[in-house]
């Protein structure tokens, strides 16, 4: 018997979030085929987000709920459970952000199933399907196997499928669901926009980032010096940065920060945690600096240097005027 | 008010990390551990909690192996009152429902008003066991929390959580919740000398998970491996300065500089 997938798209304040051509291509590349799948979309009114939504034909059930306009982890994955029950689907996938995470692993804990979370990489051979995710931030690849038969829920990595660009864009059948068990105990209440440097991030054409190599605060004039060197530029940063105050929020790039694919990416001291790999390593062109010649960062980095930035970077801006 | 911090130890990111033939992470003398980051991030908000409201007490709980309670007496000396250690023997890899599953075991029926855990931990980045303590306790949780506010009156916390591009969630979560926080929520403090001369001879307690508590059954059991070689980059070699020019000649060339 074919097992059911059901692909997760939300929205947030009526705009669609999740990448679901991408999640599409997860599918496919796990041997899914479309008539076994059904993307569900949810939120407050999801007019707007249906087309975009459209996949290869695959069908759609709608969900609207005034609490689905913001993230809403419960009522999502309330909805997602009564959803899979109307359709017989024992295979769930999200997108890999915080809240969807969070919704799926309400469904995996109710519907007693597997769950594996930030999928990057996945096949099928002889009805296995392989799921490969990084782990130790990026020194480890861990890998889970689900048999033909088996049920699972999964959030897969954005930016770790490419989506099929010959793949007509056409709606299958479009039903609406309706849901109405929402809880009181979680209650969205609205969303505050990020400030205005996250924008610039996204406009420039070389971001010279900086991460926890930068040592201390005072030495980010050197990160700026390099910056200057390029037209168009911005500064960007790790998290740990932006933890320690040095730079604010909004330079943050990686998972709940910024999503950039300038032309040139000059990770600076930063060691190459997933999390930020996922904000940046679309980038057309990137170069890695940091002392310790087995920074993750290196494996994604198409010219690397194995040096004290601090020490490094000052020889190269003279080697550059 | 009661409060659980669910803390978690790690192989510290910036120490060697290597496989043994069956799979298993190596440890050795080489090893260094620490507490996830993201987990000092929850205790501190804990022990700011406490500082506002007299009367709360702050309980620590880790899942891990024997060499754990270290940590948990560094949680004490944060400001922890007591702390929990379930002991998983070396055992050290435990899937995240399992280590969810021993944790809301030993929470249920002790009334505890709120727990705190870090979004994820450094070394799985699963992002699964708080919101799965929380879904097994049947409590309402908040997920990437970057500010809070207890509101005793309503019952109820007004949190803010980080989502994607820096943009921020308001929402309003009932008590008893569970709140699993982002990192910057707060700067976490050193161990107090008062609180570590307290922490040397404090009593943890230690509860010993039993084999199938912790067994992949029922769990996808990931098999670690290392990840493919990407064929992408070269590392420039030579002297400071001669890397440099080569650095600077190939961004010269692409039109950058």
């Amino acid at each position: 018997m074919t097992k059911k997938l059901l692909i997760v798209c939300e929205t947030l304040d009526n705009s669609l979030i999740t990448p679901v051509q991408e999640l599409a291509a997860f599918a496919a590349s796990c041997s899914i085929s479309s008539d076994e799948t059904t993307v569900m979309i949810a939120g407050q009114d999801v007019s707007a987000a249906v087309p975009k939504a459209a996949a290869a034909g695959i069908d759609v059930m709608t969900v609207e709920h005034e609490a689905l306009r913001y993230y809403n982890p419960p009522a999502l994955a309330g909805s997602v459970i009564e959803v899979c029950r109307r359709i017989g689907a024992s295979r769930i996938c999200f997108s890999h952000t915080m809240q969807s995470c969070a919704a799926a692993v309400i469904v995996a804990n109710e519907l007693d199933c597997a769950i594996v979370t930030g999928v990057e990489r996945a096949g099928e051979n002889n009805g296995v399907i392989e799921f490969a995710r990084s782990a130790y931030n990026g020194k480890m690849l861990e890998k889970t196997m689900f048999g033909s038969g088996d049920g699972f829920v999964c959030t897969v990595q954005s930016g770790s499928f490419a989506s099929d660009p010959a793949a007509p864009n056409a709606t299958g059948n479009i039903r609406k669901f309706d849901y109405d068990a929402v809880s009181e105990k979680f209650i969205p209440l609205g969303i505050t926009a990020a400030d205005e440097s996250a924008i610039s991030l996204n406009e420039a054409d070389v971001i010279v980032a900086a991460g926890r190599g930068v040592g201390k605060e005072e030495n980010l004039a050197v990160i700026y010096e390099t910056a200057k060197l390029f037209s168009n530029s911005a500064v960007g940063a790790s998290r740990i940065v932006c933890d320690n105050g040095w730079l604010p929020y909004g330079r943050q790039v990686g998972m709940t920060g910024k999503t950039v694919s300038p032309r040139l990416y000059m990770a600076c001291g930063i060691s190459g945690a997933q999390q930020h790999l996922v904000g940046m390593k679309n980038s057309q062109f990137i170069v890695a600096i940091n002392s310790d010649p087995h920074a993750n960062i290196f494996s994604t980095a198409h010219v690397g240097v194995a040096d004290d930035l601090n020490l490094f970077l000052p020889v190269f801006i003279e080697k550059c005027r | 008010m009661k409060i659980l911090v669910c803390i978690k130890e790690i192989i510290d990111p910036e120490s060697p990390l290597a496989l043994s033939e069956d799979g298993a992470v190596v440890q050795d003398k080489n090893t260094s551990y620490r507490m996830n980051r993201y987990d000092e991030f929850a205790l501190e908000e804990a022990v700011q909690i406490k500082e506002r409201a007299p009367g709360t007490t702050v309980t620590a709980i880790t899942v891990g192996q024997l060499r754990s309670s270290e940590m948990l007496r560094r949680a004490l000396g944060k400001g922890a009152d007591d702390a929990i250690h379930i002991v998983t023997g070396t055992r050290f890899l435990i899937p995240p429902k399992k280590t969810a599953r021993l944790i809301a075991d030993y929470a249920r029926n002790k009334n505890f008003d709120l727990i705190f855990t870090g979004v994820m931990s450094e070394d799985g980045m699963y992002c699964q066991t708080g919101p799965m303590i929380a879904s097994m306790l049947g409590i309402p949780f908040a997920v990437s929390v970057i500010s809070e506010a207890l509101d005793h009156l309503k019952g109820s916390v007004a949190v803010e959580c980080e989502i994607e591009g820096g943009i921020r969630e308001r929402a309003a979560v009932s008590l008893p919740c569970l709140l699993a926080v982002q990192s910057g929520i707060n700067r976490p403090r050193y161990p107090s000398l008062s609180n570590v001369l307290r922490a040397k001879t404090q009593e943890i307690t230690k509860i010993v998970a039993r084999d199938h508590e912790l067994s992949a059954t029922g769990s996808p059991a990931g098999l670690l491996g290392y990840p493919p070689q990407p064929d992408r980059g070269v590392m420039l070699e030579g002297s400071r300065e001669e890397k440099a020019e080569k650095l600077a000649a190939i961004l010269h060339e692409k039109g950058f500089v």
